[in-house]
């Protein structure tokens, strides 16, 4: 398995440079260009929704991002330092036609064969996707809420 | 992202090169933006360069075109690579916007709305 652990403040100017890097390592990773596309952007779409809904674009709060590639799978968890974004994205409606924004857990949900929304104890948001590296496309997309401490323990 | 603008008729074509995301979608915006400042409203973008859409980037789009429309112009999109274009179809943008397979098809689109 080869991972990473990225982190990049909470500026408009960050997501630029984390694409470069998420690329690069997908790359490193034997990820080929293709393969990459739904994983960069799904990550990107995670990365988006943490800059402005979760630390509201504030450069003192980092945006984590980790990435575990396996012999099959690819695994993303991307966190943030905010407050409440999961109430943010799980109340959602559908947007229209027109709308500009909205569209990043759709594109997310389409692309990942599983989908984890937890909220930190500290209230940050932290989505975890799985990709296939065989075959990309939705399969059984499941939406998980919970609540769970910054080590990971779950509870009420 | 890279932007190549060139006037063909009175079709102002803009290539892009490279990530239509957050930030270059805002810069993308203003370009146009200077654009409809100049009194033009018909307007192509060129997509073969384009390596990556999010839905940032698209909302950028969705915002051109929704200012195309008010200024009773027209917005055109060519060459979108497959995973560019599974990214409208994942939304279901693909039929608000007219996307043609080549550029030239798009030109010649509009040569056709005019003499029609």
């Amino acid at each position: 398995m080869i991972a990473v652990k990225l982190k990049y403040s909470s500026k408009l100017e960050a997501e630029e440079l984390m694409l470069e890097e998420v690329e690069s390592f997908l790359e490193d990773a034997g990820i080929d260009f293709l393969q990459s596309r739904p994983i960069l952007v799904s990550i990107s779409e995670a990365f988006t929704n943490a800059l402005t809904h979760g630390n509201k674009k504030n450069p003192e709060k980092s945006i984590q991002i980790i990435i575990r590639v396996d012999v099959s799978t690819i695994e993303v968890e991307v966190t943030d330092e905010g407050q409440g974004a999961i109430k943010v994205i799980t109340a959602r409606k559908p947007v229209g036609e027109f709308a500009e924004s909205g569209r990043g857990i759709n594109i997310i949900e389409h692309y990942a064969k599983e989908t984890k929304l937890s909220e930190l104890e500290s209230g940050g948001l932290k989505v975890f996707m799985v990709f296939s590296r065989s075959k990309q496309g939705k399969r059984e997309s499941q939406i998980q809420l919970s609540m769970e401490d910054n080590d990971g323990n779950q509870f009420e | 992202m890279e932007i190549n603008l060139n006037e063909t008729g009175n079709v102002t074509v803009l290539s892009l090169k490279g990530r239509l995301d957050l930030a270059s979608g805002s810069a993308l915006k203003e370009r146009i933006k200077g654009i409809f400042e100049q009194e033009k409203s018909s307007v192509h973008l060129n997509l073969t360069e384009v390596e990556f859409i999010n839905s940032s980037g698209l909302g950028a789009l969705v915002s051109i075109m929704k200012e195309v429309r008010l200024r009773k112009g027209r917005l055109t999109l060519s060459n979108l690579a497959n995973y560019v274009q599974e990214i409208f179809e994942i939304t279901q943008l693909s039929h608000i916007f007219e996307i043609f397979a080549t550029q030239e098809e798009a030109l010649n689109s509009y040569s056709t709305v005019t003499s029609a």
